[in-house]
């Protein structure tokens, strides 16, 4: 077996989960974790600093002042990392579409790995994509991450747009 | 020298393990002392009061429980209760049992979550597996009941959606006696816990006169001794007729806090019990109104109820020739404690205390920065 | 009705069971606060309504009685083009969150309010203030087209196509 494909089998064994809630969806957490459906048993699990995270689960719509925060904290994930977008919201704004303070698409800011549909997705479904999202990462397909490194001009342009030029120099808290 | 040394900021939050939820504090400390607090909120902010404008009365419906997660229908019950009172209509006696049944099973399913975090908060992790795990079971008869888990959308100005599914009241009422038989492990394991007990007891007391000053509401305000519930002293739905205790305690400390939380469990079972025993019959939904373009009279008023968290309040302004409110103002409780409360009384604290003050204040900041 | 209530001499209508709203004139808002404070002890809410045809922000005090459970909402107007009015902090404590609100929801200045200025929910606003009725968020989401869903356009475009055919 490669070296490379060892690891992500390794990896796919103990992901992780970065803990920022950021949305509605932050409420079907502690169900997911905790006893009912216990995502525990499949090597998922909460942790509260970005440097020891492998997942980072957006709950739900993301306002611009969140926006900055949860690029920060991707950036401080060591890699690899992945990303799942929880909702519509980050998909296409749901229910928000029209606020002039929350983001329409995710994935013009930072790389997602996975989507999950729905207003809000049942903690069956975050469960399912964390599974989806295991199998993905042990063959070697959830690699979103590298894109960020190929595109970050894009991405980087986009940031900046929303945020003005010098974001990250004024950011504060 | 020692000032340099010493003394610096902590930001804690927004993404931060002692923070619930997205919300962020800038500490200003002295060795491990904190001596001045900021609050830093608005990670949450998606113009919601501007949304409502934007849409029509009825769809506002949809909308208004995504304001707070937590406890999403005392937002629905608010708001329909406003429009009902706007545009005068009549809601049939079993739509009001209903409600008040749903408002009291929401309040236990809050109340369960809140004491997880608040233990969790010291590090007593099982409160907080067995809440989330009993929380499920009232969040299956909510499924059952409206369809979804969280986000219910089942009052709408008149009544509500649906009436209730065949044999749904004996299913919440063996729920409730699972939940009920729960309450004394919970007891023990939270308050009869040491290490949780020297940790909260004392931390942050505020006084009955200090507490109306700071406009602290709920079981928040309750904790210093005063029997202030809006189901009592502005009664509204079914609470007239139910016979109940506004549970009080006289510290004020974070552990009076979590106690009277705990205790209205109890008081929410008991009301819920006599709801379904005198549940009335007939119709549940009183609809005289256009599902669209639906233009109600001018006017405004103002209605709240009790949350978990506080007194929770709509402001609705119609001027009679739109087709959608001409200003929603939505009154979270979490405004005055998270900002007025948290700053003006966390001086002086450790900050390792911090976590654990600011959680049993229960701070939800959804509903502060809409 | 509360008798301090019932002896204030403005314009009061009924708005539901306990609640009454009174119509003040705006310099005269600070003594019925004072007056109405020892009985009507908690501070609901302040809000501010735009009501852009007559050119005037209305402000509501929202006040309560514990002990009553009566309600009653202060209402007074200011003029839209340079709103200003004083704070009433030292009435009202928790009237300091919501000044800060206001000011910066409709940019209603509080004279005397010092921490008014800071941002408090928003950040690194570039507009007009966003509750006012004349702000449209569809005009500023086009302004800031990172905002927008890219996709959104091509897709109603695609569904108007399929509606000639
Ligand atoms: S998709 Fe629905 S539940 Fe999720 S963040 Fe958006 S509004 Fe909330």
């Amino acid at each position: 077996m490669e070296w490379a494909r060892l690891i992500d089998k390794v990896t796919s064994k103990s992901l992780w989960m970065m803990m920022y809630c950021t949305g509605c969806g932050a409420i079907e957490m502690p169900p997911t974790v905790t006893s009912r459906w216990d995502v525990e048993r499949f090597g998922i699990m909460p942790m509260a600093t970005p440097r020891q995270a492998d997942i980072f689960l957006i709950t739900g719509y993301l306002t611009k002042k969140t926006l900055k925060r949860v690029i920060y904290v991707y950036e401080q994930m060591p890699e690899p990392k992945y990303v799942i977008a929880h909702g519509s919201c980050p998909i296409d704004g749901g229910i928000y579409y029209d606020s002039y303070n929350t983001i329409n698409r995710l994935d013009l800011f930072i790389p997602v790995d996975l989507y999950i549909q729905g207003c809000m997705p049942r903690a069956e479904a975050v469960m399912d994509a964390l599974l989806k999202l295991r199998e993905m990462v042990e063959k070697g397909e959830a690699n979103a991450w590298q894109k960020y490194h190929e595109n970050f001009e894009y991405y980087d342009k986009n940031q900046k747009a929303l945020f003005g030029e010098n974001w990250r120099a004024v950011m504060t808290l | 020298m020692r000032e340099e040394l010493y003394s610096y900021d902590l930001h804690m939050g927004p993404q931060h393990a002692g923070i619930h939820g997205n919300f962020a504090y800038k500490l200003k400390v002295d060795g491990e002392k904190i001596v001045e607090v900021k609050a830093v909120p608005g990670y949450l902010h998606r113009g919601f009061e501007k949304l409502m404008e934007r849409r029509q009365w009825l769809n506002n419906v949809a909308l208004v429980p995504r304001i707070c997660v937590p406890e999403p229908d005392v937002n629905e019950a608010a708001y329909c209760m406003a429009v009902e009172q706007l545009a005068n209509i009549e809601v049939p006696p079993r739509a009001v049992y209903i409600r008040t049944i749903i408002l009291e099973l929401a309040r236990i399913t809050s109340y369960l979550m809140m004491l997880g975090g608040a233990a969790a908060a010291t590090g007593v992790y099982p409160v907080m597996y067995w809440g989330m795990g009993q929380r499920d079971l009232l969040l299956d008869l909510f499924e059952e009941l409206t369809g979804a888990r969280i986000y219910h959308i089942f009052m709408i100005p008149g009544g509500v959606r649906r009436d209730l599914p065949q044999g749904w009241i004996d299913k919440m009422l063996r729920v409730l006696d699972a939940i009920e038989k729960h309450i004394p492990d919970y007891y023990n394991m939270f308050f009869e816990n040491e290490a949780l007990v020297r940790r909260m007891k004392g931390l942050v007391k505020i006084t009955p006169e200090q507490a109306v000053e700071m406009g602290i509401t709920g079981p928040n305000l309750r904790a210093t001794g005063v029997p202030y519930d809006l189901r009592k002293v502005d009664p509204y739905l079914a609470y007239p007729e139910v016979d109940f205790e506004v549970v009080t305690h006289t510290d004020g400390d974070a552990l009076a806090r979590n106690w009277v939380r705990f205790m209205e469990v109890g008081q929410s079972i008991q009301i819920i019990r006599q709801l379904a025993d005198k549940l009335p019959k007939g119709a549940v939904l009183n609809k005289p109104y256009p599902a669209i373009n639906w233009k109600v009279p001018a006017g405004s008023v103002f209605v709240h109820v009790e949350s978990t968290k506080g007194e929770y309040g709509y402001y609705i302004v119609s001027d009679g020739q739109s087709i959608a409110p001409y200003r929603a103002y939505v009154r979270g409780p979490s405004t005055t404690h998270a900002v007025i409360a948290v700053e003006k009384l966390c001086v002086g604290l450790e900050y390792a205390d911090f976590p654990v003050a600011e959680s049993s204040l229960q701070i939800c900041p959804p509903d502060l920065d809409k | 009705m509360n008798d301090t209530l019932s002896s204030l001499n403005y314009e009061k209508r009924e708005l539901r069971a306990r609640q009454w709203e009174v119509l003040v004139p705006a310099e005269q808002v600070e003594g019925v606060l004072s007056l109405l404070k020892p009985q009507f002890r908690h501070l609901m809410f302040l809000t501010c309504v735009d009501w852009i045809e007559q050119g005037e922000f209305e402000l509501v005090y929202g006040l309560f009685d514990w002990d009553r459970g009566e309600s009653v909402l202060i209402k007074t107007r200011i003029p839209r083009d340079n709103p200003k009015f004083k704070s009433l902090r030292h009435i009202y404590l928790p009237l300091e969150v919501y000044e800060r609100e206001v000011h910066e929801m409709f940019g209603v200045v509080f004279e005397g309010n010092d921490r008014q200025y800071e941002p408090y929910v928003l950040e690194d606003w570039d507009d007009i203030p966003p509750l006012r009725k004349d702000f449209d968020p569809e005009k500023y989401i086009e302004t800031h087209p990172a905002l927008a869903n890219p996709l959104h356009d091509e897709l109603i475009l695609e569904l108007r196509e399929g509606e000639q055919l």
